[in-house]
């Protein structure tokens, strides 16, 4: 496939985007709002030479996902908060097993099955993790059509660089917009990694070899810790993203990530038009959470706002990021007809701190 | 430049089909597009509203948030929200075949076109919807009319050849209907 612009819902963008990067198998089982993704995967997939299969439940999807990924083909999902609740006991698997894969996760409002409107309601699953140990997922959080796009090339690498499941999170507004996206030529992003190491791929040309067992001699288990610790702390150093404006000279920053973020461009554009020194910090990428963006803030900043689809969860992130140092502040609103603050909310909040 | 639209009906007047007509064509005259619809559990008679952002550099906020400068009102139960939902300076194009008893407004312009019984006079009331886009085009320059035709040809021509005529001269009508009342 060509480079090419089309008008796609931002869930479609998503399988375009995996389709063209690389991604043969796509795994999944049909939720609002995510369905999309698979829908358009079922269609486009062959043309690549690779299938969507849907399977029983997702416990079966993110088995499925976690063999295929075995076998260092580049493998994806798409889901909502209810069905990554589910697929964690694979996800902290994949972890431990160092597989790389790619999930999608289209967030609705919870808790429990929640309500199909959008949110920002899966930070503390996605960034924290639902499943046992000290692991953790790559988290990236793309606000638009384009970005999404632009970015799905990054977790792949990450994913293969790191061998570690990435995972996209995106709310459930963004993921129902429609949009101009330009979409890449087809290239196989993890076809630059060499896999051989690793994957299974039958055992003509080597000895049997096992990703992982089901436990560990006390020394092992110690090790695979030691060897997960030092690759996070890499992870941690190397690879946090973020779009940042207008800090150099600001007196408050807001910070928001997705659909509140790239509000955030509007926000910054009217209240300087009065005069006002505002800047926001948009994370890309959850986790690592881009501390480094907080560390470089100048003494004029004396509050910084966080905006979310939720009752405060990456608020919790900004906190430890700052230390103490500012003032941190939240607003929030999930589900209802309109499932999340509007612009002029975020601006009378930012006014009404600034006033104080 | 920078237009927030709002079109709004009943389910089935095919307002969220002038949206995706308004953003095809922008794309084609190389400019970025956003569009949102009202989402849930809706149903073929109940309101529907599709949001249309188009501008020339990349979109911020992708939420109209009842600051729309072109809004369409196709029946009689939206009306109250796209009243509510223009900026000062807006326009308000509304289908008064179906749409009695409307406010007054001093802070933005109102249009009042039959588009539906121009529709049925044109042969089905179904085209409704492209009588309106060609006065909302003629009335506000947001796209030109050329653009919209062939995206008419494109989108309609593929599955339904035979309504690509109907459609077309639906928008002229609404587009000359426009020009004569400006």
């Amino acid at each position: 496939m060509a480079q090419e612009t089309l008008f796609l819902k931002n869930t479609e963008a998503f399988a375009e985007s995996l389709a063209r990067c690389g991604v043969k198998y796509h795994f999944a089982y049909p939720i609002t709002p995510a369905t999309d993704v698979m829908k358009r995967m079922a269609v486009i997939l062959p043309a690549y030479g690779g299938e969507m299969m849907q399977m029983e439940s997702e416990l079966a999807v993110s088995s499925a996902l976690a063999g295929a990924a075995c076998t260092g083909k580049l493998v994806a999902t798409s889901s909502s908060g209810p069905g990554l609740t589910l697929m964690h006991e694979a996800i902290g698997f994949m972890c431990a097993a160092e597989l790389p894969c790619l999930l999608v996760d289209s967030m609705r409002v919870g808790p429990g099955d929640g309500d199909i409107l959008g949110a920002q309601s899966d930070y503390y699953v996605a960034t924290r993790g639902g499943a046992h140990g000290d692991y953790h997922t790559i988290v990236l959080a793309p606000s638009s059509g384009q970005e999404i796009a632009d970015i799905v090339p990054t977790g792949i690498k990450l994913a293969y660089t790191y061998r570690t499941p990435v995972l996209f999170v995106i709310d459930g507004v963004s993921a129902q917009t429609t949009e101009s996206t330009t979409l890449p030529a087809y290239h196989d992003y993890s076809a630059e990694f060499d896999t051989a190491g690793w994957a299974f791929t039958g055992t003509q040309d080597h000895p049997k070899r096992a990703l992982i067992t089901g436990s560990y001699s006390h020394q092992d288990g110690y090790d695979l810790n030691e060897k997960l610790r030092a690759k996070y702390a890499t992870i941690r150093e190397k690879e946090q993203l973020w779009e940042q404006e207008q800090t150099e000279d600001a007196e408050i920053v807001v910070v928001a990530f997705g659909i509140h973020g790239r509000m955030c461009r509007d926000l910054v554009a009217k209240m300087r038009a009065e005069g006002k020194k505002v800047g926001f910090i948009r994370p890309i990428s959850l986790w690592p959470f881009p501390e480094l963006a907080f560390a470089g803030l100048p003494d004029s900043v004396k509050n910084i706002l966080v905006v979310e689809m939720n009752h405060g969860q990456m608020v919790d992130d900004v906190r430890l990021a700052v230390n103490g140092r500012i003032p941190v502040h939240f607003l929030g609103k999930t589900g209802g007809d309109m499932p999340m603050n509007t612009l002029a909310e975020m601006i009378a909040e930012a006014n009404r701190i600034l006033g104080e | 430049m920078l237009h927030k639209c709002m079109f709004s009906g009943s389910g089935g007047q095919g307002s969220a089909l002038m949206a995706k007509m308004v953003c095809l064509g922008a794309i084609k005259e190389n400019l970025k597009v956003v569009m949102t619809q009202t989402y849930g559990i809706e149903q073929r008679g109940g309101d529907s509203t599709a949001y249309v952002i188009v501008s020339d550099e990349p979109i911020g906020s992708p939420i109209v948030e009842n600051d729309a400068d072109i809004a369409v009102a196709l029946s009689q139960s939206i009306y109250g929200n796209c009243f509510a939902g223009v900026v000062p300076d807006g326009m308000l194009f509304t289908n008064s075949s179906m749409v009695d008893n409307p406010k007054e407004s001093d802070a933005f312009k109102q249009v009042f076109l039959p588009v539906s019984d121009t529709a049925v006079q044109l042969g089905t009331v179904r085209c409704a919807n492209m009588v309106m886009l060609g006065a909302v085009l003629a009335g506000t320059g947001l796209l030109k009319l050329e653009t919209v035709e062939e995206v008419v040809r494109e989108t309609i021509g593929n599955k339904k050849p035979q309504l690509v005529e109907l459609n077309i001269e639906a928008l002229r009508s609404g587009y000359s209907a426009m020009k004569k009342e400006s």
